[in-house]
């Protein structure tokens, strides 16, 4: 049987009343063969694997909403963080040379009270209470950083030397 | 079922309609895919076909029937396994030494097997049918055993119904040609 011929007989243009007994038993194990391939390609899914499908599917519903509940979670997580550092923020201010020198000379403690005195002196004045005023008033406490940056140079290394 | 309402219940998510369609298609696609991919583990592609479908069951529009766009999910999820499998393949044959390289075709049949059988093996013809190539083996699934229609074999595989007509020609005539010589008719 010529290929054009099967390919008819497979689109069934041509009756397979008017084949001749060649052409069906040709056919016939064709055919044979086809059921086989069929039979090979047979498939039936488990009982296991249709459940594994459904809870994938299952857990791809649901992943939006997972998804919508972390985001949540994060935001109220981030606004407690956020509430909570604002509330309580130590304020820290670096002690500068001039307050180490204090302490050296043992004017620390007197500086600390004036400065707390000073502070409270003026908490209703916002300009005053800044870190320039504070410098200045340790300043002027300490007495002798009025004078000229050489005597003050002289003056400290004075001191240590006797120290 | 009533196809629109399956559809319906799909573009809803429902888990209803998802478990009615894996009854009634898991077992054709599965087939499609095993006729394609040629080997028997087919259940993780069945369940990624699956996955597919619930990701882009609102782009169908119902133009075609819901078969028609499953199995060409289908198709599209083999052609991208076997590519996978190929890469892979590729790297282990690159990987290996020359003469350890694995033979991906299937044994070849023996003239012993043939004498004491008297008649073709389930085997002897399944190797036959492995050395088609996967688009033949799928026109002769889709067309002489699932019985699709051209157009529908058309939309399937997104080609012109001229192009299914003859490509399946020539796998019928491939098929035919390996069968005559192994003996089995002709």
């Amino acid at each position: 049987m010529d290929n054009e011929r099967l390919v008819r007989i497979m689109d069934r243009e041509i009756p397979v009343e008017e084949l001749r007994v060649e052409e069906k038993k040709e056919l016939k194990e064709f055919a044979k063969a086809l059921v086989m391939f069929k039979e090979k390609c047979c498939y039936k899914p488990s009982d296991q694997s249709r459940e594994r499908a459904v809870a994938k599917i299952k857990k791809m519903k649901t992943k939006p909403y997972r998804m919508l509940g972390a985001v949540a979670a994060c935001m109220i997580v981030g606004l407690f963080s956020v509430n909570f550092f604002t509330n309580n923020t130590i304020l820290v201010k670096k002690k500068g040379d001039l307050y180490q020198l204090a302490n050296v000379l043992g004017y620390g403690s007197g500086l600390n009270e004036r400065l707390k005195v000073n502070l409270l002196a003026t908490a209703d004045t916002q300009n005053q209470n800044s870190v320039a005023m504070m410098e200045s008033e340790m300043e002027r406490s300490l007495g002798f950083l009025s004078s000229m940056p050489e005597q003050n140079d002289f003056e400290v290394s004075g001191i240590n030397t006797t120290y | 079922m009533d196809e629109k309402k399956l559809i319906d219940g799909l573009k809803k998510k429902k888990v209803w309609a998802y478990e009615v369609l894996y009854d009634d298609y898991a077992p054709r696609l599965g087939s499609v895919i095993k006729s394609y991919l040629g080997y028997d583990d087919v259940e993780d592609v069945v369940q990624e076909v699956f996955i597919k479908v619930f990701r882009n069951v609102r782009k169908f529009r119902g133009d075609a029937k819901l078969s028609t766009w499953l199995y060409r999910i289908a198709v599209n999820v083999c052609k991208d396994t076997l590519s996978k499998r190929k890469r892979n393949n590729e790297f282990l044959t690159d990987f290996l030494e020359s003469e350890d390289k694995v033979s991906l075709e299937p044994p070849a049949s023996t003239n012993v097997f043939r004498e004491v059988m008297d008649e073709m093996s389930f085997e002897e013809l399944m190797n036959v049918v492995s050395k088609l190539s996967e688009d033949d083996r799928l026109l002769i699934k889709l067309r002489d055993i699932d019985d699709l229609s051209y157009e529908e074999i058309a939309d399937i595989l997104d080609k012109p119904v001229g192009t299914v007509k003859s490509r399946l020609h020539y796998a019928r005539k491939r098929l035919k040609e390996l069968l005559e010589e192994v003996g089995y008719i002709g």
